[in-house]
């Protein structure tokens, strides 16, 4: 396989990224303020309801980092690419970052709600597998010196790991389970004044995860670049250690 | 344009678009609950009207989440800034041993 030579400067982060970020951070504030100053206290919950306008963002956002990772590992499996391969590995870290948001908060809500902290609910038990696979993802490729064998077996890891997103998905609605449906099929929907900072929450987690998977597609990109420069440096005898 | 670029702008146009489209076909299923036992759960969120009156206080479960995903994205974004300038770090002491590797090949 060959390989084009890496450019060893050190890109500057272009106009658009910095712009998402400063979008996004203000994007944040204004949510904020939605969700105590806008959106009512809910009639059964009280005001712990509220961790629901970031806690099924968080959800959307988890499936938006694993969907990319599995997007990342096929490609990376056809072209063998480092691109494709830091795409991946930037879907699955965002991904487990927001599924780990899903799986704290989400207790949280329920220790109110259900008065316990976990029960072995379809929807929860699905998304702590989807962890699990992910996070086997991310420890197998934080290990120094990733070769070609356990990208390989990454990429086939994030590909299956993607089949659980159905699964967690529509569980609320094909097995018996505690989680609500309030925004799924056969759910009785949102009081209308929550709907505005459920659906900024939205798109604020959709900036979010697109921000931190760039962010992260860049550094490992830099990082596979320099590994590869190091490489050859070594192996033309210009290295002494 | 890459095949990444081209991936990740067909990418931000189709959640543009299921997003809304999720919550516009929840609404249509308003108030259709069963009545089936195993479908029993919570399938509406209603304004409370009124004083607001709880048995177990809410506030600490909100303060931990909000403060949860505050201090994971927080710290995720100070890991990648750390790895940034790490291998910028990397990167120039590379430049410095290979350019004194070359000076005394040449030397």
């Amino acid at each position: 396989m060959t390989r084009a030579a890496p450019d060893s400067t050190p890109q500057k982060p272009p106009v658009a990224f910095l712009a998402l970020g400063v979008v996004t951070i203000a994007l944040a504030l204004v949510e904020l303020w939605v969700i105590f100053a806008v959106a009512p206290v809910e009639l059964q919950m009280g005001i712990v309801q509220k961790i629901f306008y970031f806690h099924v963002p968080s959800a959307y956002a988890m499936y938006i980092g694993f969907v990319v990772a599995m997007v990342g590992s096929i490609g990376y499996l056809v072209k063998r690419t480092d691109r494709w391969d830091a795409l991946a590995v930037a879907g699955a870290e965002v991904g487990l970052l927001f599924c780990t948001i899903v799986l704290i908060t989400g207790p949280l809500w329920a220790r109110k709600a259900w008065g316990v902290w976990w029960t072995w609910d379809p929807r929860l038990t699905t998304t702590l597998l989807a962890a699990l696979v992910f996070t086997a993802f991310v420890v197998l490729r934080s290990m120094g010196g990733a070769g070609e064998a356990e990208k390989r077996f990454a990429a086939a890891l994030a590909i299956v790991g993607f089949f659980i997103l159905p699964v967690i998905h529509y569980s609320v609605q094909q097995w018996r389970g505690q989680h609500p449906t309030v925004i799924s099929r056969g759910g009785g929907g949102l009081h209308p004044d929550m709907y505005p900072a459920l659906y900024l929450g939205f798109l604020l987690f959709t900036l979010l995860a697109t921000f931190l998977i760039w962010a992260r597609m860049r550094a490992e990109v830099a990082r596979l670049a320099l590994a590869a420069i190091e490489t050859d440096a070594a192996s033309a005898g210009l290295l002494e250690d | 344009m890459t095949a990444i670029h081209r991936f990740a702008l067909a990418g931000l146009f189709a959640l543009a678009l299921s997003a809304p489209m999720t919550t516009a076909h929840a609404q249509d299923g308003g108030g259709a609950a069963s009545d089936d036992p195993a479908e029993a759960r919570s399938a509406t969120f209603q304004a409370v009207e009124g004083a607001v009156q709880e048995d177990i206080p809410g506030g600490p479960l909100l303060v931990g989440a909000y403060g949860v995903i505050l201090a994971l994205v927080l710290g995720y974004v100070l890991h990648l800034a750390r790895l940034q300038s790490q291998t910028t770090r990397d990167l120039a002491r590379l430049r410095t041993a290979v350019e004194r590797a070359g000076a005394k090949q040449t030397g």
